[in-house]
């Protein structure tokens, strides 16, 4: 989270402000992109399951 | 009463176009860059020719000084309906002097098609693509993904002051990912770069180590195909498409990219703020997952019953893969057009069309109905059962969830059911014209779906021997899903209404102006605009 500490300056405060709008946006394009690889595998496994029972 | 343009709003609408005209002529430097530094000395000169040209025809439009900075609604609309064609128009230049595409027609047709992330191609012979070119398409499939109009936002050729939310909203973009539309325009490029970035990378590695590319080459396809999967436009460097390379490992990186331009960015950026969890709380994000399980399902039982096709292995390589390049709207496919049509089963074909059909998320690089519409007719439709059902004083608000607890209003159900039955009449227009032309009904059906919803997978009829009227319709389509429908008519209305009828200052002409939602954004002055 941006600063809270008392008397940091305006210029301080913007660049840890800067600096946790970077680390959530990486963080977040790590998570989507690990959602997304849960969703191809969950694809694989489904995939060939209903494969496997379909008449 | 239609609503005519007058004198003020064309030289507002053209001097906006202008603006457009002369970004997508800044765009041209990077191949002309990339055709210099590799000694591709004809393409080289064929983008400096259409570079002169564009920004010539850009300037001169800028100089067109409208009487007011701020957009109406309606000219936005208009700005918007219309900056995709000038844009194409621009971006077909090249093609066109280059004589890679056989007529201007097919140019045009190429460059609509890159823009709106539908991957169609004219062009024959990819593989020999100069690389300038092949750089050309690739940005064009960034901008477009983007939005035409809000690149030229971001990059301010167009004045943030001049009606950015009607432009914006008129685009289809549906939610506002931050208060200002330039800090919006910078969270897409920061998500979008990022998953192209981290693609490329991976592509290029498995092009280098599994298929024996040279790390240069290795590199090109890497991020032609990044490119392509994350913009959910399936565009591809060889002729017979991803098909070349033959690799499953690689099918399973691009379907991971897919996925990532076929959510919602909006979702992203919640997640972004409030946590992981939001993911797959979002009415969306289960939406498509649920369509996904539902044609997953179709597709393995008409796999199952074709012999052809039998077996698991191939189900999971060659079906799979093609699902989710149907229902991300990519249009990537592992199938040529002759086994799509002369070997997979009408089964096959129908899973394909249907996984089609419903087009990815808001906020998203895909085009199509969008599955929020399509979840909030089926929550209308539920409501509607369960009201017959309950005491007539019973009254319950129905609730759904994207970016946070929503209430679905009856205005919010209209408008969904009203896009959900335009695109049903798109579609079923395209069948009856491809059936008129002389195709199967379902290769028809095939080819209207997939140009209405961006999505690109083809049965091979659309190709440079088309007929251009046909070239023409399949276009409209291509637009009419990439853009919000009712405004891309609203457009047409306008400017046809104002053709037939004339425009000018006449006095009906003033009155129905005045009566248009007027200025939208509050001028730089402070106060809120209008004449």
């Amino acid at each position: 989270m941006p600063s809270n500490r008392p008397f940091a300056s305006r210029a301080e405060r913007r660049r840890e402000h800067g600096r946790h709008t970077v680390r959530s946006a990486f963080l977040t394009v790590v998570q989507v992109l690990a959602y997304c690889l849960f969703v191809v595998v969950l694809a694989y496994v489904l995939g060939f399951a209903v494969f496997l029972v379909a008449p | 009463m239609w609503p005519r343009l007058r004198i003020d709003d064309v030289r507002s609408v053209v001097n906006a176009l202008g603006a457009v005209v002369t970004a997508i002529a800044c765009a041209m430097l990077i191949p002309l860059a990339v055709a210099l530094a590799c000694r591709e000395w004809v393409p080289a000169f064929d983008f400096l020719i259409s570079f002169g040209l564009s920004l010539l025809v850009g300037s001169l439009m800028r100089l067109v000084h409208p009487r007011n900075r701020d957009l109406t609604r309606v000219q936005a609309l208009v700005v918007t309906g219309l900056a995709w064609v000038a844009a194409s128009l621009v971006a077909a230049v090249p093609f066109t002097i280059s004589g890679l595409n056989a007529t201007p027609l097919d140019a045009f047709f190429d460059a609509i098609s890159c823009y709106t992330g539908t991957g169609i191609t004219m062009i024959q012979n990819l593989g020999h693509l100069p690389l300038s070119f092949g750089i050309w398409r690739m940005i064009m499939l960034i901008i477009g993904a983007q939005g035409i109009v809000l690149v030229a936002l971001g990059l301010g050729t167009i004045s943030k002051f001049s009606g950015a939310g009607a432009l914006f909203e008129a685009e289809g973009h549906q939610d506002r990912l931050a208060p200002r539309i330039t800090t919006t325009y910078r969270f897409i490029a920061l998500f979008m770069g990022s998953f192209v970035l981290i693609g490329t990378a991976a592509c290029s590695l498995v092009c280098f180590a599994f298929c024996g590319m040279e790390l240069p080459r290795a590199l090109y396809h890497g991020f032609s195909l990044a490119t392509a999967a994350v913009t959910t436009a399936g565009i591809s460097v060889m002729d017979v498409g991803v098909a070349y390379y033959q690799q499953p490992l690689l099918n399973a990186v691009l379907m991971c990219l897919m996925f990532t331009g076929a959510f919602s960015f909006a979702v992203y950026l919640y997640m972004a703020r409030k946590g992981p969890r939001e993911f797959f709380r979002d009415i969306e994000t289960r939406m498509i997952l649920v369509w996904g399980l539902i044609v997953l399902v179709l597709l393995a039982v008409a796999f199952s019953q074709d012999g052809r096709f039998g077996d698991a292995g191939t189900f999971l390589d060659r079906g799979l893969f093609n699902l989710v390049s149907a229902v991300t709207g990519t249009g990537f496919c592992t199938l040529t057009s002759s086994q799509l049509i002369g070997v997979a089963s009408s089964g096959v074909l129908f899973s394909l069309i249907m996984a089609m059909a419903m087009g990815a998320a808001t906020s998203s690089t895909a085009g199509g109905i969008k599955a929020i519409r399509v979840a909030i007719v089926l929550k209308s439709i539920a409501n509607e059962v369960r009201r017959v059902l309950l005491p007539s004083t019973a009254r319950e608000a129905i609730r759904y969830y994207h970016l946070g607890e929503q209430v679905l209003t009856p205005e919010l159900s209209r408008n969904a059911m009203l896009v959900f039955l335009l695109f049903l009449l798109t579609y079923m227009s395209g069948v009856i014209i491809g059936v008129l032309n002389g195709f199967e009904p379902l290769d028809a059906m095939l080819e209207s779906v997939s140009c209405t919803n961006n999505c690109g997978i083809t049965a091979g009829m659309i190709g440079p021997g088309l007929d251009p009227a046909l070239k023409l319709f399949y276009l409209l389509q291509m637009l009419a899903g990439r853009l919000e429908f009712v405004a891309l008519m609203a457009t047409a209305t306008s400017i046809t209404v104002s053709v037939v009828r004339g425009a000018g200052d006449s006095p009906v002409g003033r009155k129905v102006a005045a009566s248009v939602p007027a200025r939208i954004s509050r001028s730089w002055t402070g106060r809120r605009g209008g004449r």
